[in-house]
């Protein structure tokens, strides 16, 4: 590719002075925290989810899977992470967290300030805020300040967000289930998905399929309704 | 310096003097009452009243005792050291021979006032003090010095009976000729222990000027309080309060910080007009000695607060503290260097009731009830389950075991705290009825698989009993979501969904 020229440079390089938020994600930020999922963090622009800026990632399938990773692999890194749950969605049988990686559960209003503050510290790799409701311009201007001023990638799980440098919006790909069949050709249970994730940012524009397995909990089954199931009390 | 004060009278066991004059009081206690008004920090030990002379002119405090003791009718000597079995030696024997004697058999005071003032009787093996004889108080010897650095060359010269061994003891030093305290702190201390037993280990620090004894216990300094009292007016406005309370901790926390100490618990307390007191403990989630976290919490308690009449004071006390702990880094952990300030920012969310949680699994059919969150502040939180707050590098290894949970990239339940209701048309399938077509929020949808049903029973012996049939279902829209029929009123239920 031929050389930019040296106005283009200079005229480069005052802009991202002048507007340093205002830059591709690719250009400004100072790393990223991989997903650890190949192929996404091969389609995310530096590597990961971009550290000092927001990332919206629009619910619609596999986006607590792809965030739990990225958690997992910011702990393994010896950094934290921190959760905020807003709905309280988060089913404590799934939670085996590690050391680093802290849950909050406060009141959907107070999501966003909680994010906030945990942001501010400074000390978070990763900041995951989910199920927060609907951002006000003044949380996201907060936030987006938090991130950047603490170094964290923030990743908000919601339908919409003020200000972001990276959307993404996941969803599942029928065709790509895969079920586990009983006896009786029934579907019993879905072994894996597939995903796709749909980045967007300024200069960026990309899709990438994951095939993501699927997770269940020991169900503790009793024949039919009428008996009783007396299994895991404390007699 | 300690000053250390004996008289026979004491030695004796009888009153407090030899003529039976003096305080009405018995032996050393008496006489250490009559003290109390001269000395800082007293303590009668045995036969003996110790002194504090530390940072005070201990010569002069020793004059002082003796002559408050003199005119009770007490004659005692004093001795004055910095270490404490010196001066007590010096109170009890005076000044030493000017040569060591060997044997144990000569007199233990060489000569002088010393010499007349004890007697020294041999009984068989060992050796006892008896028949004192009072000293006169104007003695020059009656308050008798010790300089620092000359402990062991003034020790050295004392008999070995100055150390008061047991008789066993006493043999033995008799046997192999150590006849005073310096041959004995001239051995090496394995030697002394091979050879006279662990016992003489103790005497042999002694005779070194190791005196481990600890006199006089440190002050615990004073708590940390502030109070202020409305003397021309009464406050009802709890916003003045704050003020008030803001004016109060700015001296209260400087003094926390200065002596390195976090408060634990700090109380409040608002005086009324009508003479009766409002008083609250305040906690905060850590130890803290920050200004701002301080008056977070005494802002939120007084804008709860209702009491019967306007506040006349206040006063703030801190009721415990404990040292300010720093934890030790750890160059292999990338969240050290940010560990206080997560800890700061954790402990602001917990004062706003906003802690990190943790869950305890159980092992109940339902999976609602298969965790209880609880709060997680720390190590030393919550039984033991508490995390340190810097980084996880430290439980690494527990990532990629291949257990659930964040183990791998993998769709996990996502739970409704409430199962939400729903209305669903189902198929008959077998022996029981399978979802073929649901109405949310978003509205109808058709549901293009269902696998189940999961039965799920139980529950008589507790409050509410439950029968489910859960199915995992796939929408026309490609999400697996997980609803059940309620056995009992025959509803459906989203009860979650894979994400």
């Amino acid at each position: 590719m031929a050389a930019l020229p040296a106005e283009v440079l200079e005229l480069r390089a005052q802009l991202e002075r002048r507007f340093p938020d205002a830059q591709p994600v690719r250009a400004g930020t100072t790393g990223a925290v991989a997903t650890g999922l190949g192929a996404l963090d091969a389609a995310l622009p530096a590597g990961g989810l971009p550290r000092g800026r927001v990332t919206l990632w629009r619910p619609g399938g596999g986006a607590t899977a792809v965030l739990r990773s990225a958690s997992a692999g910011v702990v393994r890194g010896g950094e934290r992470a921190a959760w905020v749950d807003g709905a309280g969605l988060v089913a404590g049988a799934y939670w085996d967290m590690p050391g680093g990686l802290l849950l909050f559960r406060p009141r959907s209003s107070e999501a966003a300030g909680c994010a906030e503050e945990l942001l501010r510290s400074g000390g978070f790799a990763l900041v995951v805020l989910s199920s927060c409701g609907v951002l006000s311009d003044g949380e996201g201007v907060r936030l987006g300040r938090g991130a950047r001023e603490g170094g964290s990638a923030l990743v908000v799980v919601a339908g919409g967000a003020p200000l972001s440098h990276l959307r993404a919006r996941s969803s599942f790909d029928v065709s790509g289930f895969q079920w586990c069949r009983g006896p009786f050709g029934e579907p019993v249970s879905l072994e894996a998905v597939a995903v796709r994730v749909k980045l967007q940012s300024m200069g960026l524009s990309r899709g990438v399929r994951l095939r993501l397995p699927v997770e269940h909990h020991d169900v503790r089954l009793s024949l039919e309704p009428r008996l009783v199931d007396r299994r895991g009390v404390v007699r | 310096m300690y000053v250390c004060l004996w008289s026979p009278a004491w030695s004796t066991g009888g009153g407090s003097s030899a003529d039976g004059g003096g305080l009405g009081e018995s032996g050393v206690d008496g006489s250490a009452l009559a003290l109390v008004d001269q000395a800082p920090r007293l303590r009668v030990g045995e036969e003996v009243i110790w002194a504090d002379g530390r940072g005070l002119d201990a010569e002069a405090l020793a004059g002082r005792l003796q002559s408050r003791l003199a005119a009770s009718g007490v004659v005692a000597r004093a001795g004055v050291a910095a270490v404490p079995i010196v001066a007590e030696l010096a109170a009890r024997w005076g000044t030493p021979p000017d040569r060591a004697e060997g044997s144990p058999s000569q007199g233990p005071a060489g000569g002088g006032d010393g010499a007349s003032f004890l007697v020294k009787e041999r009984t068989g093996w060992g050796w006892r003090r008896g028949g004192a004889v009072p000293v006169s108080s104007g003695s020059s010897e009656a308050v008798l010095v010790v300089e620092r650095g000359g402990e062991g060359e003034w020790l050295s010269r004392l008999p070995i009976q100055a150390l008061s061994p047991d008789p066993r003891l006493a043999a033995l030093f008799e046997g192999v000729g150590l006849g005073t305290v310096g041959l004995l702190a001239a051995l090496e201390r394995e030697a002394v222990e091979v050879r006279l037993g662990a016992d003489a280990v103790s005497l042999w620090r002694l005779a070194r000027g190791d005196d481990r004894r600890r006199l006089f216990l440190p002050v615990p300094p004073e708590r940390p309080h502030g109070s202020i009292d409305f003397v021309d007016y009464v406050l009802t406005d709890p916003a003045r309060l704050v003020f008030t309370a803001n004016a109060l901790l700015g001296p209260l926390c400087d003094r926390l910080a200065g002596r390195g100490e976090h408060a634990r618990t700090l109380r409040l307390a608002l005086p009324l007009a009508d003479g009766a007191e409002w008083e609250r403990t305040i906690r905060p989630a850590r130890p803290t000695a920050s200004r701002d976290a301080w008056l977070r919490l005494i802002r939120g308690t007084l804008e709860r607060l209702t009491v019967p009449d306007a506040v006349s004071g206040m006063r703030l006390e801190v009721v415990s503290t404990e040292p300010a702990s720093v934890r030790q880094g750890d160059l292999f952990d990338r969240g050290f260097a940010t560990a206080s300030a997560v800890e700061a920012a954790v402990v602001r969310l917990a004062d706003r009731q906003v802690v990190p949680l943790v869950p305890e699994k159980t092992s109940h059919p339902l999976i609602e009830r298969r965790a209880e969150w609880s709060a997680d502040l720390g190590p030393d939180q919550s039984r033991g389950r508490g995390r340190p707050i810097h980084g996880g590098s430290e439980r690494s290894s527990e990532v990629g075991t291949g257990s659930a949970g964040l183990t791998t990239a993998g769709l996990v339940l996502q739970l409704l705290s409430e199962p939400r209701p729903i209305l669903m048309e189902t198929v008959a399938r077998r022996d029981h009825e399978a979802p073929s077509r649901l109405r949310d929020r978003s509205g109808w949808q058709e549901v293009v698989m269902a696998a189940g049903p999961d039965r799920i029973s139980g529950g008589r012996w507790e409050e509410e009993p439950y029968a489910r049939e859960y199915f995992r279902c796939l929408t026309e829209q490609g999400v697996p979501l997980w609803v059940y029929r309620d056995g009992r009123d025959g509803g459906w239920y989203l009860h979650g969904w894979w994400d």
